[in-house]
């Protein structure tokens, strides 16, 4: 196996929602790799389409989605037009998820323990040589997430456990199953600062020991700055910059990801106003026939209102949408 | 404002389980015209607090007066006039059948503040004081981003003129670049019309570009509490410092840091001996163990919980900067 493929290729993919029959595009031909053992950080604001990308490689899009793609390479196999059968064999497993609320990964009238075994079991074929005793001992497993008191927790009922404890088991859960890539939409959202932080360590550590590759969807900067290696910005359903975490924030090219670590910048010394970039996405900002941030870039040219921008290369790792870069 | 002693209980939910303090012995005043943060994790209590401040709970020990009457015995058009709350999540405090023009008339009409033939005028103003304009009246909650909602629910409160505002995790749920236009407003609008307010938030840096003063709240208690930029310089008890390291992006990771759930912790914590905080506490000494610390006061306005609150550890000092 080549260390430089991906585990996860997408490229050109699209998603459309149809209403009534009237299509509305959530993502319009979006590309991107996560390298092994690498942390791409997606990020955006709501609007963005960075959830819906995440949904939309999960097939977990309702029906009156359409997703397409030139093609969505996972490890070895091929994702775009897999049959449903085999794609629900591999997620779950070696396509994991992590969602923000995560209750819903859970059995409810079931006990965490049952959940673990529930989960552990579909484990079965897959043995790797040397197993690791947490990963098939829930007592272990609840153990290596941190947690102080595992005999109680096997016991209680999901409902008993507040949003943080949840949240280790079920990166527990998930992490048993070693899976290739897991798909992290907004998994510390709802915690508190401390418990964020703690739960970010935990990905962080048992990631860096595991190798798993991790596609992590967030609207916070200050989070994918500590946990990601490389990020992508996306607006309005493009990626309008993406490149490796220290250049994009060190040194960001798109007037949006400008604006949007100004913003977090200035919060965090305190200005006696805080940098705000006036307006919303809005719906039509995908209608438009030029550069979708026009609307709202301080930078704007006139061009800007009629010509598309493509992706293009600050640096060779480095990329961002946008005229004023366009060589 | 002043809360005076305050304890409050919730009644036990399950057969044989103690009974929740979700506050115990809390004493705070809230100054015209000020904003003041409650800070801490979630089962601190803060929430609880900002909700008994506006008269909600009346089942408690001590005392919170408003404009030298108990709050809950206060006149209740008087009360819901002056004091008043924005939530965490825009979406549903709102009437998803009302447009928002009628959302923002209804407390209006309902005070006497304004005429009917003045009405469509007067919301237009408050909308677009919040810098939003005039037609959003027409839309209904669902059409609008979280962002426009919680300008909406600010437009609301401001038509009442209220004397302190209660914002409950008010930001929490929005953006990056939205949340700053919230807070830009919620300052705008406390220089201008000197309403006091209430910000309750986990986050420290939210509170720390918003609040003239904070107190952090720890299990029902206020373990520190002084002017904002006071506390940032030189925090003392040890849960203030924790809190500033987790807001750091670079922080310095505690090897033997136990998880953190405070939800189960105030549930079977032993309060009758010692500092609630004695468990997690890096600088924790004999006296911890079996004396409980009241909030008391240094000098200029801070006081704070702790027996210890120069105990050295690599944290303190690192926090410190």
């Amino acid at each position: 196996m080549t260390a430089d493929a991906p585990v996860l290729d997408v490229a050109e993919l699209k998603t459309t929602f149809f209403n009534r029959g009237r299509p509305a595009e959530v993502v319009n031909g979006i590309s991107f790799s996560v390298g092994r053992g690498e942390i791409l950080g997606l990020i955006g604001e709501s609007g963005s389409g960075k959830t819906v990308t995440g949904l939309s490689i999960l097939r977990l899009l309702p029906e009156h989605a359409e997703v397409k793609a030139k093609h969505i390479r996972f490890g070895h196999h091929e994702l775009a037009g897999m049959s449903d059968s085999d794609f629900a064999a591999l997620r779950g497993t070696e396509l994991a998820m992590i969602f923000q609320d995560p209750v819903g990964s859970f059995n409810p009238a079931k006990t965490i323990g049952w959940n673990l075994r529930h989960a552990m079991a579909r484990r079965g074929a897959r043995r790797a040589k040397k197993e690791e005793v947490w990963q098939t001992d829930p007592l272990h497993l609840l153990q290596e997430m941190g947690i102080r008191a595992p005999d109680r927790t096997i016991d209680a009922y999901p409902h008993q456990l507040s949003g943080g404890m949840l949240q280790r088991v079920l990166i527990g859960m998930v992490l048993a199953l070693r899976p290739q890539l897991i798909v992290a939409d907004e998994p510390t959202t709802n915690l508190d600062n401390l418990v964020e932080r703690q739960i970010l360590d935990l990905i962080r550590h048992h990631q860096r020991r595991l190798g798993v590759s991790v596609l992590f969807i967030t609207h916070d900067l200050t989070i994918a700055r500590d946990l990601c290696d490389r990020i992508a910005v996306m607006y309005a359903g493009e990626i309008v910059e993406i490149g490796p975490v220290s250049a994009v924030l060190d040194d960001p090219q798109h007037p949006y990801a400008v604006s949007l670590l100004r913003t977090a910048r200035s919060l965090e010394r305190r200005e006696a106003s805080l940098f705000e970039l006036p307006g919303e996405p809005g719906r039509d900002a995908r209608e438009r026939s030029g550069c979708r941030f026009a609307g709202r870039c301080p930078s704007v040219i006139q061009p800007c209102r009629t010509e598309h921008p493509a992706l293009v290369g600050v640096s060779p790792q480095h990329q961002a949408r946008c005229l004023l870069h366009a060589q | 404002m002043r809360i005076e002693k305050v304890t409050l209980d919730f009644a036990a939910q399950s057969r044989g389980a103690n009974a929740l303090r979700a506050l115990d012995d809390i004493s705070l005043d809230i100054a015209a015209g000020e904003i003041i943060g409650l800070v801490g994790e979630s089962g601190s209590g803060k929430t609880t607090l900002g909700k008994a401040l506006l008269g909600m709970y009346p089942a408690r020990s001590g005392h919170i007066w408003y404009e030298g009457v108990d709050v809950t015995a206060a006149a209740l058009r008087q009360r819901r006039r002056d004091l008043q709350m924005v939530f965490q999540d825009p979406l549903s405090s709102f009437n998803p059948r009302f447009r928002i023009g009628a959302s923002i008339a209804l407390p209006l009409r309902m005070h006497g503040i304004c005429r009917r033939k003045d009405l469509k005028a007067q919301v237009g103003k408050l909308l677009e004081r919040v810098g939003l304009s005039a037609d959003c009246a027409h839309r209904f909650p669902h059409e609008l981003s979280g962002g426009q909602l919680q300008r909406v629910a600010i437009a609301r409160v401001l038509g009442i003129q209220p004397k302190l505002i209660v914002a409950d995790e008010a930001v929490s749920k929005l953006d990056v670049s939205v949340r700053a236009q919230v807070l830009n407003l919620l300052k705008t609008i406390n220089r201008d019309i000197k309403v006091s307010i209430v910000f309750i938030t986990h986050d420290l840096s939210v509170a720390r570009f918003l609040c003239d003063r904070v107190a952090v709240m720890y299990i029902g208690r206020i373990v520190e509490l002084g002017p904002t930029e006071s506390i940032f310089a030189d925090p003392k008890h040890p849960y203030t410092r924790r809190l500033l390291e987790a807001r750091r992006s670079q922080a310095i990771r505690d090897s033997a840091e136990e998880p953190t759930d405070l939800l189960l912790a105030g549930r079977s914590i032993d309060r009758s001996a010692g500092c609630d905080y004695r468990d997690r506490c890096p600088v924790r000494i004999r006296r911890c163990e079996v004396e409980r610390p009241d909030l008391e006061g240094a000098s200029n306005d801070r006081s704070f919980a702790c027996f210890n609150p120069r105990g050295d550890d690599a944290r303190t000092r690192a926090a410190a900067r």
